[in-house]
């Protein structure tokens, strides 16, 4: 029967390819950005070079492999299609990939007419990409709890991007908007309303399929992303509020860390019980991801009593945590499942023998991998104390960067040699030369 | 051969429920019924079966459990 299976609910290979191959390259530019101008980044969040750092990141890297990943996982596990999936993707990747770039150059040269492309750009893309994964959302044929996670994290991402649209454009045509206020609501709505509540989402799907565990339970599934969105939504409204509600806006905060730590330690004693008692790298990866998101709500929760530099060297490690400790490692972890199944999904069309899925990839060199992403997650947090060690931390990002590029272009270009050979050759075998990608 | 043939796919990494869920539906046959146990539903396996001329029922167990019957359509 095999011979006669089709996958046409599950989108072309290219179209989450091509974020999952070109999100690195970001990754390894803001690591080169760390080693050149790491001292300026230090210094504080709000310096030209941390806001180049900081997009490169979160829109080259994080968020393009989020959208790629959305786009894959809507039609394969929630059983819903993405209209015109194809041009969507390469529209959203080519605005994505070139925004991110505009916008890291706009802020290093603090340029207005770099903002005035870049910041409709993205806005663009992002309008487009929202639009078409909430109205397969919409569709769903299920309404369970990672559908709702997904369409309460659209809506994060929504905000999230009109904020930094507003934000942006505010250097091309000064306004009288607090923006100091609006910049701490942008950065929470990405991390929390978007990513966080994303990666939830995500979590209740992907931690018992691929690693074994009970499912999460029914009380925390159903609430928190919802808990979560509300609590950032009162939150934000408390922060416009000024001063006189600084205390209802400290519960607030206190109500959101309270669900994050729930959420990390539902998914650590998840892990402790999983059935399959392997130790791989994803499973690392997912550990380093939890243990970096509780540090950061703890350095989180100190920010309100700490002032002048101590402040600006907790936010920037906040930001590390964050950014590479958590969504970097879930992410990288997530990789090394999804694509391996990916190419066995689409091989399933056209060969007759298809290769193990742990032959895509040999389990060592995810793991070798893994431990790299991890040091280099603890050489940035010990640049944060000692400054000294921040050309060497940044080199360390592009090291792990390039290393994922390299073992994503290998699990690639695995299928592309599979599929070539109609099932004959061998998935590790490095092929002298040929394309990535595709399908 | 007839009757019901069980894949426990509870304890399986994808993709084997899916390939052990076809080699069964090899083996039963076109009067057999093949019972698999997941604690997802796997919507790609639902479109091969559609494809296929199988028809599915799934039902959900209060332990998360999905039990999905997967049987020849006359």
């Amino acid at each position: 029967m095999a011979a006669l299976l089709s996958y046409e609910q599950a989108p072309p290979l290219s179209v989450p390819y091509r974020f999952f191959l070109s999100a690195p390259l970001f990754a390894a530019a803001a690591g080169l950005l760390l080693a050149w101008r790491g001292d300026e980044v230090l210094a504080t969040r709000w310096s030209m070079p941390a806001l180049a750092v900081t997009h490169l990141m979160t829109i080259g890297f994080l968020l393009q492999v989020m959208c790629g990943a959305l786009m894959q996982i809507l039609p394969v596990a929630v059983g819903t299609h993405l209209w015109r999936a194809r041009a969507v993707a390469l529209a959203t990747h080519l605005g994505m990939s070139l925004g991110a770039m505009l916008l890291a150059a706009a802020f290093l040269l603090e340029k207005p007419a770099l903002f005035a492309v870049a910041v409709p750009l993205l806005a663009g893309v992002v309008a487009v990409f929202v639009a078409v994964v909430v109205a397969a959302l919409l569709r769903a044929p299920v309404g369970n709890d990672t559908v709702r996670a997904m369409r309460t994290a659209m809506l994060g991402l929504a905000i999230t991007v009109a904020l930094g649209a507003t934000l942006g454009w505010s250097f091309v045509q000064p306004s009288q908007l607090p923006i100091i206020e609006l910049t701490h609501l942008h950065a929470a709505w990405g991390l929390t309303g978007w990513g966080l509540v994303l990666l939830v989402g995500v979590a209740y799907l992907v931690v018992p399929m691929f690693q074994l565990t009970p499912p999460y339970r029914e009380k925390l599934s159903r609430w928190l992303p919802t808990a979560l969105a509300v609590a950032l939504a009162a939150w934000s409204a408390l922060w416009l509020a000024g001063q006189e509600a600084r205390h209802w806006r400290t519960l607030a905060f206190l109500a959101g860390t309270g669900l994050v730590v729930w959420f990390v330690l539902a998914t650590l004693g998840l892990q402790r019980r999983r059935r399959r008692k392997v130790v791989d790298a994803t499973l690392r990866l997912w550990q380093a991801g939890m243990v970096c998101m509780l540090l950061a709500v703890l350095l989180a929760a100190a920010l309100d009593s700490a002032e002048g530099e101590l402040r600006n060297r907790l936010e920037v490690a906040v930001a590390i945590l964050m950014l590479h400790g958590v969504f970097g490692s879930v992410i990288v972890g997530m990789l090394y499942k999804i694509m391996p199944f990916l190419n066995w999904l689409h091989l399933q069309q056209v060969v007759r023998q298809v290769p193990s899925m742990r032959k895509m990839l040999s389990d060592q060199a995810m793991m070798r991998h893994a431990w790299t992403h991890m040091a280099s997650v603890v050489l940035l947090l010990a640049a944060v104390a000692v400054p000294v060690l921040m050309p060497v931390a940044g080199l360390a990002l592009v090291v792990t960067s390039l290393w994922l590029e390299a073992n994503v272009v290998r699990i690639a270009r695995a299928y592309r040699r599979v599929r070539a050979s109609g099932g004959s050759a061998p998935a590790g075998a490095v092929p002298p030369c040929g394309d990535a990608g595709g399908g | 051969m007839a009757g019901t043939l069980v894949v426990d796919g509870r304890d399986m990494l994808p993709p084997e429920p899916m390939e052990r869920t076809l080699e069964a539906l090899d083996e039963v046959g076109d009067d057999g019924e093949v019972l698999l146990l997941l604690y997802r539903e796997p919507f790609p396996l639902f479109k091969i079966l559609e494809r296929n001329g199988y028809g599915h029922r799934t039902t959900s167990r209060d332990d998360g459990t999905f039990e999905i019957r997967i049987r020849r359509v006359a």
